[in-house]
C-alpha cells in the first residue's frame, strides 16, 4: 500500500468515501432492524451496503476487508432469503461487525503492514460468531443450544438456477459470455451448465460475430440474487437473465421454460438434467397444455389455449401473489434507485462555482447602479430581469450545498442505543424536522458539538429508571432532536425530560471555580448559561461518556465559530433544552442595506422585522433611556453609530429604527438611512478582525465600497443584556 | 491465414484442417469463409485444435455452428487434439467434445449428440 500510483490513490479515496456512506447506511438499517427484525427494506439495504463494500475492497485488492465482509454477507444473504431469522443478538453482532469493518477499512487505507494481534483477534472472534449462524459450519455447533434460533437453516448450500440468453451484439461489444461465467464460478460452484445453441441459424445465415448463445446454469453458492445479478451488470440491458433463487417452486421453473424462446420439452429436459426439476414435475406441467390442444382440435371453433403460466396460476393460487409481490418489489427497488440518483461533484468545483456566483452577484449590483444612473428604460428592464435571474442562480447554487439534517440526526440513534444499554437507562429518541436543510459544511462542523450535547443529555440529563420512577415520571426517558427554520436561521434543539439543571449546584461550582464571584446577581437563564463557561463540568462522576476533555465551552466555541449561538433552557426536575441557532448558509444572503454616517452596513434581511421612523420628538423623549414603546412592547434600541464609534453620524438628521429579531430577542438599531434590499456575498473578515463582536463579515457593494455585515444575534445579546442590567431593580438600587 | 490443410492420402474426401493460435471474434469471419469454401469440395472434416492458444465464445460458437451444419448434411466432423485453451472453455461450457455438441467422429454417422 505504500507505493501506489496517484490514480490508485484517487480510487482508494473514492472507495473510502463510499465505504463511509455505506457503513452509515448499514448502521441506519441495523437501527431500523433493531425495532423490527423483519423489515425487508432494511435487510436489503444492509446487505447491499456490505456487498458493495466487499466489491469495492475487492477491486483494490484489500483482501482482509473482502474476507471479513464475506462472512457477514453470507449470513445476511441467509437472512434475506429467510433461512435465518434476525434477533436482537444478531443485530448487535452486526453492529459490532459494522464497527470493526469501519476500523478495518481505516486501517487498510491509512496504515501499512500487518494487522496487529488485537485486530486479528477481534477479526477472528467476530468471524467465529458470524459463522455460528452459517449452515456450513452447522455440524460443529449442532449440539449447541443455539440450534433453536435457526433450526431450519440446515439445508446446506443453496442451489441457484440461472438462465442466460446473451444479446446478439454481446460478442461484438467485447462481452464474452466466457468472462461472465468464469466470474460467476467465483461466487460458488457451477454445478451444472448447459450451453443452449438452438438460436444459431443455418450456416448460410450464420454471422459468426453475432452472439446466439444461451446458458442454463446451476450454481451452488451462499450468495444473493443481487450478487449474481451484479456479475452480469454490464450485459443486463441486452441480455435475458433469469435468476431463480434456491427453493424456487417447480411452477416457477415451468414458467421460465414457457417464457424462453426454445422448445419447451428441450428446456424441460435441460432443467431435469440440471437437477432443478424432476421429470415428473415437467411432465405434469407440460401435459395439461397438450391436453387442451387436443381438446381444441376436437372442437370446431378454436378455444384459446391456456399458457402454461396460466395453468400454473390456476392450479396453485398462491403463485400469483408471489409473482405480483416479486414484481412490486422489483419496481420498488427501481424507483429507489431513481430517487437516489445523484452525481458526485468535487467539493472544490462547487466551492469555486459558489465563489463565482458571489462575484456575479457583486457584478450585477454594479451594473444595477450604472443602469440607475443612465436611466434608460429598456436597460432598466433588462437589468431587472437579469437581477431576478442572478438571484435564482444564486439560490439554486446555494441549494446545491444544502443537505437534510436527518442523516446527522440518525447517527445519534446508535449513540442513544449504546449509551442507554451501557447506563442501563431506558431512553426513547424522537426526531422531528429531519427534512430541514442546512449547508453541508455547517452540518459537518456541527455534528461533533451536537454529539456532545446528545451524550450529555443521555448521561447527565436523563435519570436512571429508579430515579425516574421515584420522581413520578415514566420509566422511559425521552430525548428529542428537533430542527426547524426560524427567521433566516436554523434552530436545532436537543430536549430531554430528565432532571434539568440544578441552579444551586451550578452557582456553587461557578463560584468555586472562580467563574463568578458571590456578589453576582444572576437571572435563572444567566445561571444556566454558566455551564457554557470554560472550565465548567457538573458531572460529579466522570464517566467514559462525558469527561473526554471536551467541555460545554468547547461546544459553544464551535458553534460561535459558525456564527451560531448556543442557548440552554431548563426547568429543574422537568428537563433541559439546548438550542443551537445557526445561520442558514455561509456564503450569500439577502441583506438589508443601511447607512450610518459614511459607513455602510448590511443586516441579514431575514432578521429584519420592520422599519420605523424615529421622529425628533421621540428622539428627545428617549434621550435618557434606550428603549421605546413599540405598540405596547418594550423595545430596547441602540444607535449603530454609537456601537461602532462612528463620529460623523448625523445626530440631528431624521433617523430610522430597524427592528431586528433573533430567537426571542428583539431590539431596534438606529441608522441614518435605509437603502433597501441587497444581495450580499459574505466575505470573511481578516484575521485581525476575527474577534470583533457584533460583526460577522464584510461584503462589497456594487459601487465597490465595502460594507460590514452586522452579526445581529450577537449585537442583540449585547443590547438586551445591557438593557436588562440597566433595568434590573437590584442594580438600580445599588446605583 | 492460420488455417492449413493437411494432406492425407488415404482419405481423399477428408478435409483435415488445423487451426492455429487463435480462434476468436477477430478471426471468426474469415474462418467462416474458409470453411464455407472447403464445404464445396469435401464432405468429411477433421479439425485439429492442438495449436489453438486463444479461443473465445465466438470461436466456440463457430465450431458449434459448423458442426450443426455438417450434421444436417450428414457430414461427419472430428475434433482432434484439443489444446488446453480449448479444453478449458469446453469444460466451462459443459461441452464434452466427444459427447455433447461436437462429437468427435470415429466412425461414420455415429453421431447423435443431443
Amino acid at each position: 500500500m505504500n507505493t501506489v500510483s496517484d490514480e490508485h490513490q484517487e480510487g482508494l479515496e473514492i472507495f473510502a468515501q463510499e465505504a463511509e456512506e455505506l457503513l452509515l447506511q448499514a448502521e441506519q438499517a441495523l437501527l431500523v432492524l433493531d425495532e423490527d427484525f423483519h423489515d425487508e427494506d432494511a435487510i436489503n439495504e444492509l446487505f447491499r451496503a456490505f456487498h458493495t463494500v466487499k466489491g469495492g475492497a475487492g477491486l483494490f485488492g484489500l483482501n482482509n476487508i473482502v474476507d471479513f465482509t464475506h462472512h457477514a454477507e453470507s449470513l445476511l444473504s441467509l437472512i434475506r432469503d429467510e433461512v435465518c431469522v434476525l434477533d436482537e443478538s444478531l443485530v448487535s453482532l452486526f453492529l459490532q461487525t459494522r464497527d470493526f469493518l469501519e476500523k478495518l477499512i481505516d486501517f487498510e487505507l491509512n496504515q501499512s503492514g500487518e494487522l496487529s494481534e488485537e485486530f486479528q483477534q477481534e477479526n477472528s472472534s467476530l468471524v467465529t460468531q458470524l459463522q455460528k449462524y452459517l449452515p456450513s459450519t452447522k455440524d460443529t455447533s449442532a449440539d449447541d443450544s443455539k440450534e433453536t434460533d435457526d433450526g431450519e437453516s440446515t439445508e446446506g448450500i443453496a442451489q441457484w438456477h440461472i438462465s442466460l440468453r446473451f444479446g446478439i451484439d454481446s460478442l461484438r461489444n467485447g462481452m464474452d459470455p466466457n468472462s461472465f461465467i468464469s466470474y460467476l464460478a467465483k461466487l460458488g460452484k457451477v454445478e451444472h451448465i448447459v450451453l443452449i445453441d438452438e438460436a444459431i441459424p443455418e450456416w448460410t445465415e450464420f454471422d459468426p460475430e453475432n452472439c446466439y448463445l444461451g446458458f442454463e446454469i446451476n450454481l451452488l453458492a451462499l450468495t444473493s440474487k443481487q450478487e449474481i445479478e451484479d456479475v452480469f451488470e454490464f450485459v443486463l440491458d441486452d441480455c435475458k437473465i433469469e435468476i431463480l433463487p434456491p427453493g424456487t417452486l417447480a411452477e416457477q421453473y415451468i414458467k421460465l421454460i414457457n417464457e424462453l424462446p426454445e422448445d419447451d420439452l428441450r428446456l424441460g429436459e435441460i432443467l431435469v438434467a440440471c437437477g432443478a426439476l424432476t421429470k415428473r414435475e415437467v411432465d405434469a406441467a407440460l401435459s395439461p397444455q397438450e391436453l387442451s390442444i387436443d381438446n381444441a382440435i376436437g372442437q370446431d371453433k378454436p378455444t384459446p389455449i391456456p399458457q402454461i403460466g396460466e395453468i400454473i396460476i390456476q392450479d396453485n393460487l398462491t403463485t400469483k401473489p408471489v409473482v405480483e409481490a416479486a414484481l412490486k418489489k422489483q419496481q420498488r427497488t427501481k424507483s429507489n434507485k431513481a430517487a437516489t440518483e445523484s452525481i458526485r461533484v468535487n467539493a472544490e468545483k462547487l466551492e469555486s462555482l459558489i465563489n463565482l456566483v458571489g462575484e456575479l452577484v457583486i457584478g450585477n449590483a454594479n451594473v444595477n447602479i450604472h443602469a440607475k444612473r443612465i436611466a434608460d428604460l429598456a436597460l432598466f428592464d433588462a437589468q431587472e430581469n437579469m437581477s431576478r435571474l442572478v438571484a435564482e442562480v444564486r439560490d439554486t447554487v446555494l441549494g446545491l450545498r444544502m443537505v437534510q439534517i436527518g442523516e446527522t440526526f440518525n447517527r445519534y440513534k446508535r449513540v442513544v442505543r449504546e449509551v442507554s444499554k451501557t447506563l442501563n437507562k431506558s431512553i426513547r429518541l424522537e426526531i422531528s424536522g429531519a427534512e430541514t436543510e442546512l449547508d453541508k459544511t455547517l452540518i459537518d462542523k456541527i455534528s461533533d458539538p451536537l454529539l456532545h450535547l446528545v451524550r450529555n443529555a443521555l448521561d447527565h440529563g436523563i435519570e436512571s429508571k429508579e430515579d425516574r420512577l421515584k420522581a413520578g415520571k415514566d420509566e422511559t426517558g425521552l430525548l428529542s432532536l428537533e430542527a426547524f427554520h426560524d427567521s433566516g436561521t436554523i434552530v436545532i434543539q436537543i430536549k430531554d425530560d430528565g432532571a434539568g439543571l440544578n441552579k444551586d449546584k451550578i452557582l456553587a461550582k461557578a463560584i468555586d471555580k472562580g467563574i463568578i464571584d458571590t456578589e453576582h446577581e444572576l437571572t435563572d437563564h444567566q445561571i444556566h448559561m454558566l455551564i457554557f463557561e470554560a472550565g465548567f463540568s457538573t458531572a460529579e462522576q466522570v464517566t467514559n461518556l462525558s469527561g473526554r476533555g471536551v467541555g460545554m465551552d468547547v461546544v459553544r466555541r464551535n458553534i460561535e465559530a459558525l456564527r451560531g449561538e448556543a442557548d440552554v433552557d431548563s426547568v429543574e426536575g422537568h428537563g433541559c433544552t439546548f438550542s443551537i441557532r445557526l445561520p442558514l448558509t455561509l456564503a450569500i444572503i439577502d441583506g438589508f442595506h443601511v447607512r450610518v454616517g459614511d459607513s455602510h452596513y448590511i443586516l441579514p434581511l431575514d432578521m429584519v422585522e420592520e422599519c420605523i421612523e424615529l421622529t425628533d420628538s421621540q428622539a428627545k423623549a428617549h434621550q435618557h433611556h434606550d428603549y421605546l414603546n413599540l405598540r405596547g412592547e418594550i423595545l430596547p434600541f441602540m444607535h449603530i453609530g454609537e456601537i461602532f464609534a462612528i463620529d460623523n453620524h448625523n445626530e440631528n438628521c431624521r433617523a430610522n429604527i430597524v427592528v431586528v429579531k433573533s430567537g426571542n430577542k428583539k431590539a431596534g438599531l438606529i441608522v441614518d438611512e435605509l437603502l433597501g434590499e441587497h444581495q450580499t456575498v459574505i466575505k470573511p473578515l481578516g484575521q485581525v478582525f476575527r474577534n470583533l463582536k457584533g460583526l460577522s463579515g464584510s461584503t462589497i457593494l456594487g459601487s465597490g465600497e465595502v460594507a460590514l455585515i452586522i452579526d445581529v444575534p450577537n449585537l442583540l445579546q449585547q443590547i438586551v443584556s445591557k438593557f436588562q442590567q440597566a433595568s434590573n431593580p437590584k442594580n438600580l438600587a445599588k446605583a | 491465414m492460420t488455417i492449413k490443410q493437411n494432406t492425407s492420402e488415404d482419405n481423399a474426401n477428408l478435409c483435415h484442417l488445423s487451426i492455429a493460435e487463435e480462434l476468436t471474434i477477430y478471426v471468426v469471419l474469415s474462418y467462416q469463409e474458409i470453411l464455407t469454401n472447403y464445404l464445396a469440395s469435401y464432405d468429411r472434416f477433421a479439425l485439429d485444435l492442438s495449436d489453438i492458444e486463444e479461443i473465445d465464445s465466438a470461436g466456440v460458437q463457430l465450431l458449434i455452428a459448423f458442426h450443426q451444419h455438417l450434421k444436417k448434411m450428414n457430414y461427419p466432423l472430428q475434433l482432434l487434439n484439443l489444446s488446453d485453451a480449448v479444453k478449458t472453455i469446453f469444460d466451462r461450457y459443459g461441452l464434452k467434445h466427444d459427447q455433447f455438441c461436437i462429437p468427435a467422429i470415429t466412425g461414420e454417422g455415429d453421431e447423435h449428440g443431443e
